[in-house]
């Protein structure tokens, strides 16, 4: 990772990095030329061509997602930005907007003219407060000077951006969860098709961006296409802002480009597994089925290494967990956390999330049986791919590979007695 | 035991109305100003809303009801909110929960007969390299340790 | 339309029709909790569970969100399939009580007919019941809410944000602990609540005026349209052994959808109380038979002139058909008209209309005056020595007026289905049978002509229609063209006279109903209300 220039991260550390004086001295809003003098299809065309994928998770091609908007409709069309940063291990989107507000305006500025949007919309969790007060500002300063409003520096462009604050649901990360609460509503994702492209924010087009996929573009704009892919890998283009937390003798976030082994991330950068050697990582949010030590050995902070060890990259923000971490009782940290974050919209997640954390809480207080343990796995088959949303995947995938990969530290808890005691009729 | 806005939330409310094309939507924000200015989101804090949004007290209750940060029970002067989720988990958020409640001797969901604090479990904070943290009210605490809570416990009490 | 295959076997429906609707339609069984044809589209319950093949081989999706499309291929019974609707099946079931045996919605249930179609049969929870809320909970005038039996599938919701738009119901919390609720204080209240009870797909929502009166399977069901008002709403009459237990709402995508209001819903009792039984003439009872001769000898002895008659358009059609052909054949039909009773009620841009008797219409269709104020302040001055009056009550609640007017009538003659102040006053009172014990038609505010079945016999053979009482007084009266037995054929023989009913005959009327070439009085329902646009009309079958 020898020479590369920080582009999401380059204020960083600077004093003041949030205004918008400190932002224009060190070469904001210098995309801003480059984009207007382009058409809007042509913006979509350059990030399509730049690889630049979703970062909230999913991993979507941004540059795809912004052409499925139609441009027939004669309805406003939506951008709203997802900063409902809230899975598990993820801590890196509240640092982008704290010390660089402007950067994801001027991406909310280049998404919204390559898609036609007018009005945006930044959905922050609620808990971010501070992250709240600095976006407003800095839109207040934007605005006075016209990199917001109408006719954006003389470009004919107009655009206007509000914060939305959160109130505290987990499902609201999911993008349609994102729009019924920002309509007003509980954080329910919606039935699919139609999709949000089509119909979305109020029955109009909306695309819905993370915030870090918003930062990168200007990045885009200004250096082009071929700048970015050049930077990383080929199915994993450009910088990111990679997290480490758990056991690690130094936590915390670096942007650098993608491909750096997993295991280097870990020793130069964590500075080391703390408290023993290492047991697992959870690559990329709690959602993403865990790896065991030896599968880190070859893997790659890469969508592409990510998905050949059947695992997901998703925020690019990993978890690492030493030798004497037991497994049972993680794995019922993140059952309590989706059976408690469960919209309970649909029936198999309703149940299923709870039923897990139901059946693993008998496991660890050495009521369970082999039994249950089999059918807590077949609980997470049942469930997943069976909703409106992946939430019920998000509990299934590591559910199964917790089981899998590591069901010694469950059967330690198992009652050695497997005659099955049948259940207790009481009354009600 | 009805309550009312004052004039200025209203006016506040409006302006930000404004901003959404349909007026249900400012829903989450008129529950925010509600929070401000009742403390809590009392039922009748709810139906307050509703007239304002526009909207049913049922529609209000579940929205209020869905998202943990509305307080639907009056806490106290000081809320803490500890993080409960994996990354906490790893770095001890359990010994900070035990120390809470300890000094406390408070349960989650409590609030001390003072009325001083109130504690509350949340799910993660977002804040997983410097855990375990915990929200006071809307400041993050975080790299806690027992000692370093029972020293920020001590310290809000003499507030 | 679309040609597709559901489980190997092709078929065409219409463009825009969901794979659900199009699997019932075509006697596919697919179960389903959530979808409502008449509601949005929520998809929650995920037991509409179908694999559908594409380019990246078949996908596992809801049957009630995806649109069919040319050529698609659709497995409801494929392994996965079948294990995905199963295993909906078990989740739903997880904590729920099994009290089918004290659930007044077992018989009916959704959960309990799945289940023995489709259920597990082996139990596994392997931990503790999760109890979930209270039992019979009571909140609102006819619903009591039990919350334990509940799956969430959101209907009750979809209903009250989206028909009379109260919005009284929520789902409060999330993930398992999510409950239905209402708002502290308030009620479940509105005009069409017992709505609710209908389509709740288990025993969560019922209704006070149901609850412990009759297990669904004694119940025997007619169809049958609401004599409440105008609307004419499309009811069945479920009956045992004569007591009628309740009005239900039958299926008309071009009427009342799945509705009714809780007015018309919770009318089935007045028509089974307060009823005339007998024939009464001044103070004694009489034989039917006796009755009529007596009136007869009374009409004989007078001028035709002297004859009045009131219509109703709370009548049937063949009522008012055969009253007026006996004052055309007997009397003089210029004698004839139909004044409204009572007050006009109240009226929404749902379902109920001002008008509260179901047969206006009919009254134009055959030409009897509905206004009758000549003919009013005819009998006002005592120009009439005999009034007949049918199913009506022409001075409604000017009761010193009316008593001043029956004052200087010979005979006032009564034909009544309740002891009503008028029933009272009559010098001769005849018992007539309701809408419930009688074959008709009528026509209701947007021009339908609708046909009611008989759902009960009365005890007494001497309660008898009025159409059929007409033809029993023309017997006496030795007139003809009036030897009818039944009232099919009097329809029958009225469709070959009147210009709009041409061709039809009593039983080849849909049982949705049919628009007549008449000018409606009143405005489509529904009116700023989004209803699901539903592709294939009225469900074939009651399992929609």
């Amino acid at each position: 990772m020898a020479d590369f220039q920080p582009q999401l991260t380059k204020r960083f550390g600077i004093k003041n990095s949030h205004t918008l004086n400190v932002y224009l001295e060190t070469g904001g809003y210098s995309s801003l030329k480059n984009l207007f003098a382009k058409k809007p299809a042509e913006v979509i065309e350059e990030v399509k061509a730049s690889g630049l994928k979703g970062r909230g998770g999913a991993g979507f091609p941004a540059g795809m997602k912004w052409s499925f908007v139609p441009q027939n409709t004669g309805k406003p069309i939506y951008l709203v930005v997802n900063a409902d940063e809230g899975e598990p291990g993820t801590f890196t989107d509240r640092f982008m907007m704290l010390y660089d507000p402007h950067l994801l305006i001027e991406g909310i500025i280049c998404a919204s003219y390559a898609i036609n949007c007018h009005t945006a919309y930044v959905y922050v969790r609620g808990e971010f407060l501070e992250q709240i007060n600095r976006l407003n500002a800095a839109i207040e300063e934007a605005k006075k000077a016209n990199y917001l409003g109408k006719n954006i520096q003389g470009s004919g462009f107009d655009l206007e951006i509000y914060v939305h604050r959160g109130a505290g649901a987990y499902i609201c990360g999911e993008e349609t969860g994102l729009i019924e609460s920002l309509e007003g509503k509980k954080g329910q994702p919606r039935i699919k098709p139609p999709f949000p492209a089509v119909v979305g924010a109020f029955g109009c087009p909306t695309i819905v961006n993370n915030v870090k996929t918003l930062s990168s573009v200007p990045w885009i704009i200004e250096h082009g296409a071929a700048a970015y892919t050049a930077i990383g890998t080929k199915e994993s283009a450009g910088t990111h802002v990679f997290g480490l937390s758990g056991h690690v003798h130094q936590t915390g976030y670096w942007e650098m480009p993608f491909g750096l082994p997993m295991m280097e991330f870990i020793e130069n950068y964590g500075k080391g597994v703390k408290g023993g050697k290492l047991k697992a990582v959870i690559p990329g949010g709690s959602s993403c089925p865990i790896l065991t030590a030896q599968e880190c050995q070859d893997l790659t902070l890469t969508y592409e290494s990510m998905r050949d060890h059947k695992t997901m990259f998703g925020t690019g923000c990993a978890i690492i967990m030493n030798e004497h971490t037991d497994m049972a009782m993680v794995l019922k940290n993140l059952t309590h956390f989706y059976a408690d974050e469960s919209c309970g919209q649909c029936t198999p997640c309703r149940e299923g999330t709870a039923w897990e954390d139901r059946l693993l809480k008998k496991i660890v207080t050495r009521e369970a049986t082999a039994k249950d343990l089999d059918l807590m796995l077949e609980i997470a088959n049942n469930m997943e791919g069976k909703t409106i949303c992946v939430f019920s995947s998000a509990l299934a995938m590591p559910v199964r590979s917790f089981i899998q990969k590591f069901r010694e530290d469950f059967e330690k808890y198992l009652v050695k007695n497997t005659v099955v005691v049948p259940e207790k009729i009481t009354a009600n | 035991m009805a309550v009312q806005f004052k004039k200025e939330t209203i006016a506040e409310f409006e302006s930000i109305a404004a901003r959404y094309p349909v007026r249900r939507a400012a829903l989450l924000p008129a529950l925010w100003l509600a929070q401000k200015e009742f403390g809590w989101i009392s039922t009748d804090a709810m139906v307050c809303v509703a007239d304002l949004v526009g909207c049913s007290p049922a529609q209000v209750l579940e929205v209020a009801q869905f998202y943990t940060m509305y307080q639907k029970k009056k806490p106290g002067k000081y809320h803490l909110q500890v993080c409960q989720t994996i990354a906490c988990l790893l770095n001890g958020s359990e010994e900070i929960k035990k120390t809470i409640e300890r000094i406390l001797n408070l349960k989650p969901g409590e609030t001390t007969p003072d009325g001083k604090f109130s504690y509350q479990l949340v799910e993660c904070l977002a804040s997983c390299h410097t855990a375990p943290c915990m929200q006071v009210n809307d400041d993050y605490h975080e790299n806690l340790t027992p000692e370093s809570t029972e020293k920020l416990i001590n310290d809000l009490r003499k507030k | 339309m679309a040609k597709i295959t559901i489980d190997g076997k092709p078929m065409e429906v219409p463009d825009g029709t969901n794979v659900l609707e199009a699997a019932l339609s075509n006697n596919v069984p697919l179960e389903h909790f959530c979808y409502q044809r008449y509601l949005p589209v929520a998809g929650n319950c995920r037991t509409c569970m179908v694999e559908i093949e594409g380019p990246k081989g078949p996908m596992l999706t809801v049957g009630c969100n995806t649109k069919v499309a040319e050529g698609m291929v659709i497995h409801t019974l494929s392994p996965k399939a079948k294990a995905a609707q199963k295993t909906a099946l078990e989740f739903l079931l997880l904590d729920h009580p099994l009290d089918c045996p004290v659930c007044d919605k077992a018989g009916e249930c959704k959960l309990q007919n799945q289940y023995m179609e489709y259920g597990l049969y082996d139990f596994r929870r392997g931990v503790p019941r999760y109890f979930k809320g209270g039992k019979a909970e009571d909140i609102g005038e006819h619903i009591m809410l039990d919350q334990e039996r509940c799956v969430l599938c959101s209907r009750c919701i979809r209903f009250v944000d989206e028909v009379p738009k109260t919005s009284e119901l929520g789902i409060v919390n999330r993930g398992h602990e999510s409950t239905i609720t209402i708002f502290p204080g308030k009620r479940l209240d509105n005009a069409y609540s017992g709505n609710v009870t209908d389509i709740c797909p288990v025993g969560a929502l019922t209704l006070k005026e149901f609850r412990f009166k009759q297990r669904v399977w004694f119940l025997k069901k007619t169809e049958s349209v609401c004599p409440g008002c105008a609307r004419g709403c499309n009811i069945t009459v479920e009956q045992n052994k004569g007591h009628i237990y309740r009005f239900m709402p039958r299926d008309n995508s071009q009427l009342n959808k799945t509705w009714i209001c809780d007015e018309g819903r919770f009318s089935f009792n007045h028509w089974q109380e307060n009823r005339v039984s007998e024939v009464r003439l001044g103070h004694a009872t009489h034989p039917l038979q006796e009755g009529i001769a007596e009136l007869a000898k009374l009409l004989e002895g007078i001028s035709p002139d002297e004859v009045a008659g009131i219509a109703s358009p709370a009548a049937a059609l063949e009522d008012n058909y055969l009253f007026k052909k006996l004052f055309e054949k007997r009397f003089k039909v210029k004698n004839l008209a139909a004044p409204f009773w009572g007050k006009k009620g109240e009226e929404d841009k749902i379902l109920k209309l001002a008008d509260k008797t179901p047969n206006t219409q009919g009254l134009k269709l055959l030409g009897i005056d509905t206004e009758g104020k000549d003919l009013l302040e005819q009998i006002e001055k005592g120009q009439f020595k005999v009034v007949i009056v049918m199913h009506n009550n022409p001075f409604g609640q000017d009761e010193e007026r009316a008593k001043k007017v029956y004052g200087k009538v010979k005979a006032l003659v009564v034909l009544s289905v309740h002891k009503t102040k008028m029933a009272e006053q009559g010098s001769m009172l005849f018992p007539l049978r309701p809408f419930t014990e009688k074959n008709g038609t009528f026509v209701n505010a947007t021009s339908r002509l609708q046909r009611f079945r008989q759902a009960v016999e009365p005890e007494n053979p001497d309660v008898v229609e009025a159409s059929l009482w007409v033809c029993r007084l023309a017997k006496a009266l030795k007139l003809e063209g009036f030897e009818f037995q039944d009232t099919p054929s009097i329809f029958n023989a009225m469709a070959k006279e009147v210009e709009q009913l041409k061709g039809l005959t009593f039983n080849s009327i849909p049982g949705t109903g049919k628009v007549l070439d008449l000018p409606p009085m009143a405005e489509e329902p529904f009116q700023g209300i989004r209803c699901q646009p539903n592709v294939l009309g009225t469900a074939k079958s009651e399992k929609v």
